[in-house]
């Protein structure tokens, strides 16, 4: 009898820690993109509980070294937003972490919402505040609920979107290298 | 066999190659056929079946070996039970008494856990297998059951003193530890996309997939897919 040969390739890990449940459906999102065109990536999604950048990026990381005793990482993330990001007082220190130890920060500008916005056709280059991307979003998307499900950011947007707006968006560029959607 | 022999004009069109065949009196379709129409299950169409508690009770009344063999497994399985008669009254339906080690009174089926009235449900099935050689279905093998007696049941079909003949079970369950005793030729793993849509593939077709690996550690870590994707 001839044996089989196996067909399906074993599924790379990346760890993506997320800021909390917004981010965490994109990651979700992103995942079954994976799926659908045969990316064989596995993403470990971790929801964060919020809070600080610094908060946000040290439960990445320890939920990343908790991650590696199911096996090694091709890649890690942490993302969250640049809004927030960007007016903390220890940016730095996070940046020189990420650096050094990892996971790399991806930051959506200005925000989830505003990442959102920029993914509808038309939107891509446009620069809002994140004081209205939420505002700016529901013009486009009048039904949005925060947090979105990542059915629903399914139904609503493709991978063409993506990649689209990716060409405008250095972080969302490299999200997008990492799962091998870009 | 011609295009007009009365043989082709007695296929149904909505006939299986087996059952047509079977029906055209084929020798090993028709053994093939039987052992399918004899097959166990606990579901039907595509719902499960929940016997009533009249019928599970009238089984094991009806077939005492399958009581006492119940009685040995229950005590070598540790759920706390030190044994199960039927308690028979006139006038009363017949029902199930659970002693327990550490109760003064025993317990009636209802008062036990749900893990127990699932394993009472479907011992009659399991045992009717293993003694017989017949094959079965049984969706959601592991519900409410504790994943180390889900591995030991697994394990009765795998023995060959508990399964002489060689039944085999097709299930589906969510218990991941049962990963840990199954090769990798006999899981088949489900995904879902976000629309629904749903892609089985044997874990055999994962490129790499050692002997020597724990499949329950490889599923959890995403190497083989088929992961609930929560978001």
């Amino acid at each position: 009898m001839v044996r089989r040969r196996p067909v399906r390739p074993a599924r790379k890990r990346v760890f993506i820690g997320t800021e909390g449940r917004s981010e965490a459906a994109f990651a979700a999102f992103l995942q079954d993109l994976c799926n659908e065109h045969d990316r064989h990536l596995h993403l470990d999604i971790y929801i964060g509980s919020g809070g600080a950048p610094i908060s946000i990026f040290k439960e990445s990381s320890k939920r990343r070294k908790i991650g590696r005793g199911d096996g090694t990482y091709v890649a890690s993330l942490c993302v969250m937003d640049r809004h927030e990001f960007d007016r903390d007082a220890r940016r730095q220190e996070i940046q020189n972490l990420a650096n050094r130890e990892g996971p790399y920060l991806i930051l959506l500008a200005p925000n989830f919402e505003g990442l959102l916005v920029r993914l509808f056709a038309g939107n891509e280059t446009r620069q809002i505040s994140a004081a209205i991307a939420q505002t700016e979003l529901r013009k486009l998307w009048p039904d949005y609920q925060k947090p979105p499900l990542a059915k629903e950011l399914k139904e609503r947007f493709s991978l063409a979107d993506l990649r689209r707006a990716a060409l405008h968006d250095e972080d969302l560029d490299r999200l997008l290298r990492v799962v091998r959607l870009s | 066999m011609k295009a007009n022999d009365a043989r082709i004009q007695a296929v149904r069109n909505n006939a299986s190659f087996i059952s047509t065949l079977a029906h055209l009196n084929h020798p090993l379709m028709q053994a093939v056929r039987n052992d399918l129409a004899s097959m166990q299950s606990n579901t039907w169409h595509l719902n499960r079946l929940y016997p009533d508690l009249r019928t599970v009770v009238n089984y094991y009344i009806d077939m005492p070996d399958v009581l006492e063999q119940l009685q040995r497994d229950v005590r070598r399985i540790d759920v706390g039970i030190n044994g199960v008669t039927i308690q028979q009254q006139p006038g009363v339906e017949p029902f199930f008494l659970f002693q327990h080690d550490t109760l003064s009174v025993p317990m009636v089926l209802q008062g036990e856990s749900a893990g127990t009235q699932h394993f009472m449900v479907m011992f009659p099935m399991i045992h009717y297998m293993l003694q017989s050689g017949q094959s079965g279905v049984y969706d959601e093998f592991d519900a409410d059951l504790h994943p180390d007696l889900v591995r030991e049941l697994l394990g009765w079909f795998h023995s060959h003193e508990r399964n002489p003949i060689g039944a085999q079970i097709f299930l589906t369950m969510h218990n991941v530890a049962a990963l840990q005793d199954l090769e990798k030729e006999e899981v088949f793993l489900v995904e879902k996309s976000l629309e629904g849509a749903t892609t089985i593939y044997g874990a055999q077709d994962v490129e790499g997939l050692r002997r020597d690996v724990s499949l329950e550690r490889k599923y959890r870590s995403g190497a083989l897919g088929a992961l609930p994707n929560i978001g």
